[in-house]
């Protein structure tokens, strides 16, 4: 059972640049500890310090906006977001 | 009414089916604020009255510094320190001078923001901080005014129309400030193409045709050059359009 995680492009230089990545996990929080735990530096950027998914991170499945507690099928894309502020 | 030199100045745009005549008399008769003449809002600004909005307002609290030059088009090396709302509003009233433009050198607050946005028939995010898209959003919802928002950090952008009541709100998809640090890299070209993407929104939204950004919000990736569109869903609990009816 694995997800395709879409990575933005601030967080591919964790993942040896890559954009896409192949990850288990039957919920996105899951699936996102999965990650962080195979790229350990990305997870300052996608969690807080209490171990939630942060508010800035915008998550979709299959396009779709999703929270960080739904569930995930095999084949899925997950992907993820971060906000940008500047203008 | 449309004038003559309107029909000459606004002919290409005017050719463009469904639009026509009628759309650009919209434009003629309409108000929008732009939040903000940064990069986003000067671009924004340029194309707003290159339009033929008949009326736009701007709106910034900052001085020209050397430092905007390389994306905040209307502001040039002799407008350092210079207040960024007349420095726009002195070449606005230049490129198109049949535009009304209210130049406002203020930072919008709670306070404020319901005076600076009334009458307006949309607004325009060019905001470079969450908190004032935060005062702004509440506003639009509010009044009931659309409010496209936009955001950019090095090549990456994003944009979206909020429509109030039928849309998520900017609250919705974003129920918290992401943390804001220094100063962002931003390559000119990123705030440009946004605003230009926001100006399209705009015309469509106030001249009421083709489809809008309405509900989705579109993804830019300059490094990759991808455009993702992906769908935003409203949050039933949100504390500033929760209880609008859709």
């Amino acid at each position: 059972m694995s997800v395709t995680v879409k990575l933005p492009l601030l967080l591919r230089q964790f993942a040896t640049g890559q954009q896409l990545v192949e990850v288990a996990g039957y919920s996105v929080t899951e699936c996102l500890n999965n990650l962080t735990a195979q790229f350990p530096d990305m997870r300052r950027w996608l969690f807080t310090k209490q171990g939630e998914v942060a508010t800035h991170v915008r998550l979709f499945i299959n396009r779709k906006q999703a929270s960080a507690a739904e569930s995930l099928k095999d084949g899925d894309e997950l992907i993820i977001l971060l906000a940008v502020a500047g203008g | 009414m449309l004038t003559e030199s309107d029909l000459v100045r606004y002919g290409r745009q005017i050719l463009y089916p469904g639009f026509g005549v009628k759309g650009q008399r919209k434009l003629k008769q309409s108000h929008v604020v732009v939040a903000g003449l940064g990069g986003l809002g000067t671009t924004a600004s340029v194309f707003l009255a290159c339009a033929g909005v008949g009326h736009i307002t701007i709106v910034d609290s900052d001085f020209v510094e050397l430092s905007n030059l390389n994306r905040q088009i209307l502001h040039w090396e002799q407008d350092i320190g210079e207040t960024k709302a007349l420095s726009a509003a002195r070449k606005l009233a230049k490129l198109n001078p049949s535009v009304e433009v209210t130049p406002l050198f203020e930072s919008i607050t709670e306070d404020n923001v319901r005076g600076i946005l009334r009458g307006a028939h949309a607004v325009i995010d060019g905001m470079d901080n969450f908190e004032t898209r935060f005062i702004l959003n509440s506003a639009c919802v509010g009044a009931g005014i659309p409010f496209i928002h936009a955001g950019i950090n090095g090549l990456l952008g994003e944009v979206t129309t909020i429509i109030p009541g039928k849309t998520p709100c900017f609250a919705c998809i974003f129920p918290q400030a992401p943390p804001e640090g220094e100063a962002i890299p931003v390559f000119g070209v990123t705030p440009a193409l946004m605003a230009a993407l926001q100006v399209t929104e705009t015309i469509k939204l106030l001249a009421g045709f083709g489809d809008l950004l309405a509900g989705k919000m579109l993804y830019f990736n300059g490094e990759t050059m991808e455009f993702t569109a992906v769908d935003l869903v409203r949050n039933p609990e949100c504390s500033v359009c929760g209880g609008l009816k859709r």
